[in-house]
């Protein structure tokens, strides 16, 4: 067998073996690679999720103790109080608000992690369900002493979707919350509704600072802020887009962003109708096995 | 007696001391059902991915989270980690809307095997790769798992 091979053959087999080598060693380059940004980020991961909970002790006890200072000042108050007692009043609904907002998002991301988040389909109204996060932000808005403006391009007072109400509301919330946080002092938040090749839009834009580019890659990211969280003024967990991202995936829509520096950004959730004629919906269908059964 | 259902949906994990049919619809995810001869009780989990690569939420979505889960689950129901055995479903190479999964999943069974074999826990069946998608029902009560393949469509 042997002796008849040739040199010629021998060298091109060597060749061929050769190559394959190359491309194994330059797969293993980069799975290596890989395997080392992965641990970067866990090592990431980690750190944050030390910062998130000494962080998050005072995002919860801080609104807290406002609520509980304020309505002390609302008992001591006398009728001749009345417009003090009113603006208490809304600082109180301001932070209980937000600390209702801030416990979803904990809850959720937990729930998420346990893999026990499932959606729950119904007919909603996503008009109206977008007019009530709306009204719960404008006293936040106001602070800051920015517009909400709500624009309807469907100019309909009700328009149904088939879809899951919390985790919709949940993720307009969040993108709403984000919009108002990052938004520029005396400026606009705009949150509109349009409907494209048949696919929902909601979309929120904020004119802030934007998204720099090395920041666009991990918005997404759970825990992370596009601010250090330590040295930051402003409030949050930073779990809320990465619920969102999750929660869209869950109701089979998508979350697209953009950004320009300096301008602004502008995210929309972009949501299908969903079958409307179904009274409500339920993975859990009554097909039965009829044929080709195998157990196991 | 008519058993509980529960649909399982992708990217979560189910887990009752008391009896089941968990039913799911599997492409390239995989499910590992665990199975507690000694309690008579079960679970299922269904992943899309591989591993979690440090991205968005540490869910289930991935199989070296949700087979870890699905473990401690079972753990908290009473289970001995010795006694637990795996049954592995899933990981076709569907080809959805003309987007190639590359080799998603055989990647998330080959997480399966690595994962269950670093707890020491037996895959006493199995029914993975292949071209067709599959439906199975797990009933929790007796460890049978109810197998069909969906045809192409």
């Amino acid at each position: 067998m042997s002796e008849n091979i040739t040199n010629e053959v021998l060298i091109e087999e060597l060749q061929k073996r050769f190559s394959e080598y190359q491309n194994t060693l330059k797969e293993l380059i980069k799975v290596n690679k890989d395997l080392k940004d992965v641990n970067v980020k866990l090592a990431e991961s980690e750190k944050l999720k030390t910062h998130f909970l000494s962080n998050i002790a005072n995002e919860i006890i801080n609104p807290f103790t406002a609520i509980i200072g304020l309505s002390q000042n609302i008992i001591d108050a006398g009728p001749e109080d009345f417009d003090a007692i009113k603006k208490m009043s809304s600082y109180i609904y301001n932070e209980a608000s937000f600390l209702d907002f801030q416990l979803k998002n904990i809850f959720a991301a937990a729930e998420i992690e346990a893999g026990e988040s499932e959606p729950m389909f119904s007919k909603i109204n996503i008009i109206e369900t977008i007019k009530t996060i709306k009204d719960r932000y404008e006293y936040a808005a106001k602070d800051k002493s920015i517009e909400i403006i709500f624009c309807n391009k469907i100019e309909q007072n009700e328009y149904l979707v088939v879809s899951d109400h919390e985790k919709i509301s949940l993720i307009i919330s969040n993108l709403l919350n984000n919009a108002i946080k990052y938004c520029k002092l005396n400026k606009s938040v705009e949150i509109c509704i349009y409907i494209e090749n048949n696919i929902v839009n909601i979309s929120v834009k904020d004119k802030g600072e934007g998204i720099s580019e090395e920041k666009k890659q991990q918005i997404f990211d759970r825990f992370n802020r596009t601010k250090n969280i330590i040295n930051s003024e402003e409030r949050g967990a930073g779990l809320g887009l990465s619920i969102s991202l999750y929660f869209a995936e869950l109701i089979e829509a998508e979350i697209i962003f953009s950004t320009t520096s300096g301008v602004g950004s502008k995210f929309i959730l972009k949501l299908n109708q969903g079958n409307l004629d179904i009274e409500s919906f339920s993975g859990d269908d009554n097909q039965i096995f009829f044929e080709d059964i195998e157990t196991f | 007696m008519e058993l509980k259902k529960h649909y399982l949906y992708p990217s979560t994990i189910f887990v009752s001391n008391k009896p089941y049919q968990i039913q799911t619809i599997l492409g390239s995810c995989v499910a590992v059902c665990l199975w507690d001869a000694t309690l008579k009780i079960g679970g299922m989990n269904h992943f899309m991915l591989p591993l979690w690569n440090g991205k968005g939420l540490a869910s289930p979505k991935y199989g070296n989270i949700a087979i870890e889960k699905i473990i401690q689950k079972m753990i908290k129901f009473g289970s001995k980690k010795y006694n637990l055995q795996a049954k592995v479903f899933g990981g076709a190479e569907v080809i959805i809307q003309e987007k190639v999964n590359y080799n998603i999943g055989r990647r998330n069974v080959i997480t399966a095997y690595e994962i269950l074999k670093e707890n020491n826990i037996p895959i006493i069946s199995q029914s993975v790769k292949g071209q067709l998608g599959r439906k199975i029902i797990f009933i929790t009560n007796t460890g049978v798992v109810l197998h069909k393949f969906l045809k192409k469509s």
